[in-house]
């Protein structure tokens, strides 16, 4: 290696381990989740909305803004965009889930706080990829039209389902035979 | 960016005056530990001129200095020098090393933790949101999101996401928060569509869960929504309309259509107070049930009727097109003051709305309308008529129903059918007296529901008996639907109820299940069987008639229940008693000690009932309720507008309505009101792929790798890469998915053309 610009790194190739969130199982038991102490048991959290709640950030945060509470004065009160919530119920799910509180100095972060060991203070999400419902095609999902396409944080060399990629870590180079490198 | 970044980095570290170089580039900033290990590798390990003697030595693998490599002890080396860990096509293959900065742990620069969260959205847009009708189902809320987990397809439900939203406690009531009252949180607690905002005494604000559909902030449910949520339902409930029509032959299409329309959760309206309609909606919040409850009313201190100001106009406007159904141009706000009132079809509409509604609706002003004579008497020959074929088959009912009460009761039942019977008299007095059997009857339901527990046999035998008596039979279909549960083993443990495998009919007919239902019913049965009733003066006439009335001229108050409780002393162990009288409660109860605790605790249970107001929630057959219609309107206004608040608590506390739409709306394909989203959140520890002089340096398979080999994926494809990567290609993994590998075959193909096919010098990229 005499050139260093022959070096350069390809990032997200694909994950070690993952510490949660892959599956579907639902939080519904507040001793299931800690965000302090990294208690995170299960995968999916549901949200009820109002009716006319459909649209939503493609990256929003779960406690309803940005890692920063309008009285923290990191961000503009002024700004509209600063004071709306990412969704309407926010205030609920904060007081069960504890996402952000202001009761506890600990939750009032200002930046994403996150640890290998602590999944569970992961706020945001993407708008993931999801097949919805198609009454037209008598109950079946078409995932050519009614799909929402989207790769979340992954960027867009992984596909939807990622298992593969995730599962990289898993396979060992095995010793090479006959000059052909097996995996 | 990151590429011109990365191909920065890469000159400051391995580039001997990296930094000094780049500085005339672009300004750095560097974090202390960086910049530490940017000057930990001294210029002898770099430069072979400055090794000395350890430069030939490092290149010849000999050791020297006599201290070993760190980074060599894994291959027992003693040098820097490291062999590839594999070749790949001429190409070596290392292993990288994680290192040591100060006060920190090893450091990997191969990987990187990265949190990774998505979310999927549970809602409803363009057409399919209220419109569909009877075509609306709940799957159409589903959704299908990847599961990770499985490498696989996940189809979450509308009912589990649901069912885990922590908005429903586990048996489906409303959840309840505690500290709803700390201000701090005022500002996004406003924002929260399922509370409600209410002063104390202090002055405080309190933050409670809704109650009723009126209470939703017209933000969050526009009047729009509100009106396809009307016309939803209509359309969803069309099919019991046939239910209704089977239910009264007697009555015309126009009014089953009516009696129909009264069980839809309409309780409230808007216009102007000086509207004789418009009475009905600011003081009567009342509500109605169709296998659910849907209250649409409203409150003072929230949305001004907006929510069910829409909800009645675009139930009115239903309506208004349905007039010739009517036998007019019945208009529910129609205002009698612009001469567009017809008085007959309005008295017409609320007279069946109050009949089969069932919604305390009164109407005050100088002139109460008093309901027709006619409609009272088509009312009483429907009954007589419908009643008269079953009880010819009293004869055998009547031993069946003794064996249910345990004791000497055939008698008593006999006398009830009897009295039925004699309900068709010509003669006003003993019709009367039939009804008042009937009510006392009721009041002894208990009895009824411990036989409902005992055996199906018994069970049958209290459908036959309620056939044939009509007493359960109610506006809604219940006795249809619960003759139908007659063919079935009711018993807590039945699996069919349990599990939820019954038809739909018997689902509606028992969302709470079955036991709940009966006793949710003989509730509303003992609530109007002592204040609602004792209020009307047919009722204070037929007190008068047993002589032990005391209230038959004081109208209202607490005068009538006083004479209510004589009349029925009797049958409830008073102290004065005859000795008649008791054996006929003997009749219906166990002797002793025991059947005295029964007495003791079906007084008790009335008492209660007593005290909790007047209400009618569409649960009575309303030919028992035909006495009704005739009651001073005015008076009964009074009662129950002094009764509302209880109303209201009553009804929420029989019937919460949330718990019944999260059942209903499910199993009736009713839009709910809701929208679902899911988070889903984890964490990943990434790892890195560097690429030194086009060798890959650490073992990958996804095919995002794949893109960046000196080969296009059309030649991985078609088998001209070595075996590995062409078994690999051929996993299940990536061969079982077709639609995903067919996306990426295709970008990777556009991802070669754009990156791989211009080569800028010996870099190449993602």
């Amino acid at each position: 290696m005499t050139n260093p610009e022959d070096v350069f790194i390809a990032y997200d190739i694909f994950p070690n381990r993952c510490l949660g969130g892959m599956g579907v199982r639902p939080y519904n038991n507040p001793a299931q989740y800690d965000a302090v102490q990294g208690v995170a048991m299960r995968d999916i959290f549901y949200i009820m909305v109002p009716y006319r709640e459909v649209s939503f950030p493609t990256i929003m945060d779960m406690a309803g803004r940005f890692y920063t509470y309008m009285d923290s004065g990191m961000l503009d009160d002024e700004d509209p965009a600063n004071r709306e919530l990412h969704y309407s119920t926010a205030g609920w799910y904060n007081r069960i889930w504890r996402w952000r509180s202001e009761d506890d100095v600990t939750l009032q972060v200002d930046q994403p706080l996150y640890a290998l060991s602590n999944p569970g203070q992961n706020r945001i999400v993407w708008q993931g990829a999801q097949g919805k419902y198609n009454h037209m095609a008598h109950g079946g999902y078409n995932y050519n039209r009614d799909i929402i396409r989207n790769k979340s944080p992954w960027g867009p060399n992984v596909y939807d389902g990622h298992k593969a990629c995730r599962d990289g870590s898993l396979e060992r180079t095995r010793v090479v035979t006959d000059g052909i490198l097996g995996f | 960016m990151l590429r011109r970044e990365n191909f920065m980095w890469a000159i400051a570290i391995k580039a001997e005056f990296g930094l000094e170089k780049l500085d005339s580039q672009i300004t750095w900033v560097l974090p202390p530990k960086v910049a530490s290990y940017l000057r930990l590798v001294p210029a002898e390990k770099v430069h072979y001129y400055l090794a000395g003697q350890e430069g030939p030595d490092r290149v010849n693998d000999i050791v020297s200095a006599g201290r070993p490599h760190e980074s060599n002890k894994i291959s027992n080396r003693t040098q820097d020098i490291v062999e590839p860990y594999a070749v790949f096509k001429k190409n070596n293959v290392f292993l990288t090393r994680s290192y040591h900065v100060e006060n920190t742990g090893p450091i990997d620069l191969m990987n990187r933790v990265s949190s990774v969260g998505e979310y999927f959205k549970m809602v409803r847009t363009g057409d399919d949101d209220c419109n569909v009708g009877n075509h609306y189902m709940s799957c159409y809320n589903n959704t299908r999101i990847y599961n990770e987990d499985e490498d696989t397809g996940y189809t979450v439900t509308l009912m589990e996401a649901l069912k885990n939203c922590m908005v429903f406690n586990d048996d489906g009531t409303p959840r309840q928060l505690d500290g709803m009252e700390d201000p701090l949180d005022f500002k996004d607690l406003e924002q929260v569509f399922w509370l409600r905002s209410e002063t104390d005494a202090s002055g405080k604000l309190l933050f409670k869960n809704i109650e009723i559909m009126g209470d939703i902030d017209p933000t969050f449910c526009p009047a729009e929504n509100v009106a396809n949520i009307a016309r939803s339902m209509i359309n969803s409930s069309g099919k019991l309309k046939d239910d209704y029509r089977q239910l009264d032959n007697a009555l015309t299409q126009g009014a089953a259509l009516v009696q129909y329309l009264a069980n839809l959760p309409i309780t409230a309206s808007s216009g102007d107070v000086s509207d004789r309609a418009g009475n009905w909606q600011e003081q009567i919040a009342g509500m109605t049930s169709l296998d659910g409850i849907k209250a649409i009313a409203t409150r003072d201190d929230k949305a001004e009727g907006q929510v069910a100001k829409a909800f009645v106009d675009a139930l009115n406007t239903i309506v208004g097109t349905l007039g010739p159904l009517l036998g007019g141009s019945a208009n529910l706000l129609l205002n009698p003051n612009n001469g567009r009132a017809n008085q007959t079809e309005v008295d017409t509409l609320y007279e069946n709305l109050f009949a089969y509604g069932l919604v305390p609706i009164a109407r005050t002003g100088p002139n109460p309308v008093n309901v027709s004579r006619t409609r009272l008497n088509e009312a009483l020959a429907a009954i007589t008529d419908a009643i008269a074929p079953n009880l010819d088959n009293s004869s055998n009912v009547v031993p069946r129903v003794a064996t249910i009460l345990g004791q000497a009761g055939a008698a008593e039942a006999r006398r009830l059918l009897l009295g039925l019977d004699e309900a068709r008299s010509p003669d006003p007095a003993k019709g009367l007296e039939a009804v008042m059997s009937l009510l006392k009857f009721i009041e002894a339901n208990p009895v009824m529901v411990q036989a409902q527990s005992a055996s199906p046999t018994e069970t049958a035998a209290i459908v036959t008996w309620a056939r044939a008596t009509q007493v359960y039979l109610t506006a809604k279909g219940t006795t249809k639907e619960f003759m139908g549960l007659s063919n079935l083993a009711i018993s807590p443990n039945n699996r069919q109820l349990t599990e939820g495998k019954l038809p739909p009919t018997y689902r509606r007919a028992s969302p709470l299940g079955l036991d709940e239902r009966l006793q949710q019913d003989l509730l509303v049965f003992g609530k109007i069987g002592t204040s609602f009733w004792e209020q009307t003066p047919i009722m204070q006439a037929i007190l008068a008639q047993h002589g032990q009335g005391n209230s038959a001229a004081g109208g209202g108050g607490q005068g009538g229940r006083g004479g209510f409780d004589s009349l029925f002393a009797d049958e409830f162990g008073s102290a004065s008693r005859s000795q008649s009288q008791q054996q006929r409660v003997g009749s219906l109860f166990p002797g002793g000690a025991e059947g005295q605790q029964a007495v003791d605790d079906l007084r008790a249970r009335r008492s209660h009932l007593v005290d909790t107001g007047a209400l009618l929630l569409g649960k009575v057959d309303p030919r028992l309720r035909f006495g009704v219609l005739s009651h001073n309107l005015e008076e009964l206004n009074a009662h129950v507008t002094s009764g509302l608040e209880r109303v209201v608590a009553s009804a929420y506390f029989f019937m919460p309505w949330r718990r019944q739409s999260l059942e209903s709306m499910l199993s009736r394909n009713i839009v709910p009101n809701f929208g679902i989203i899911g988070f889903r959140i984890g964490l990943y520890d990434m790892a890195l792929g560097i690429k030194v002089g086009g060798t890959w340096g650490t073992c990958v398979l996804c095919c995002c790798l794949i893109v960046c080999t000196n080969h296009g994926p059309q030649s991985v494809v078609q088998g001209r890469e070595p075996d590995g990567l062409h078994r690999v290609w051929q996993q299940p993994l990536h061969a079982g998915r077709r639609c995903h590998d067919h996306g990426a075959l295709r970008k990777l193909h556009l991802l070669r053309q754009e990156h791989c096919d211009q080569p800028r010098g010996r870099v190449h990229c993602l």
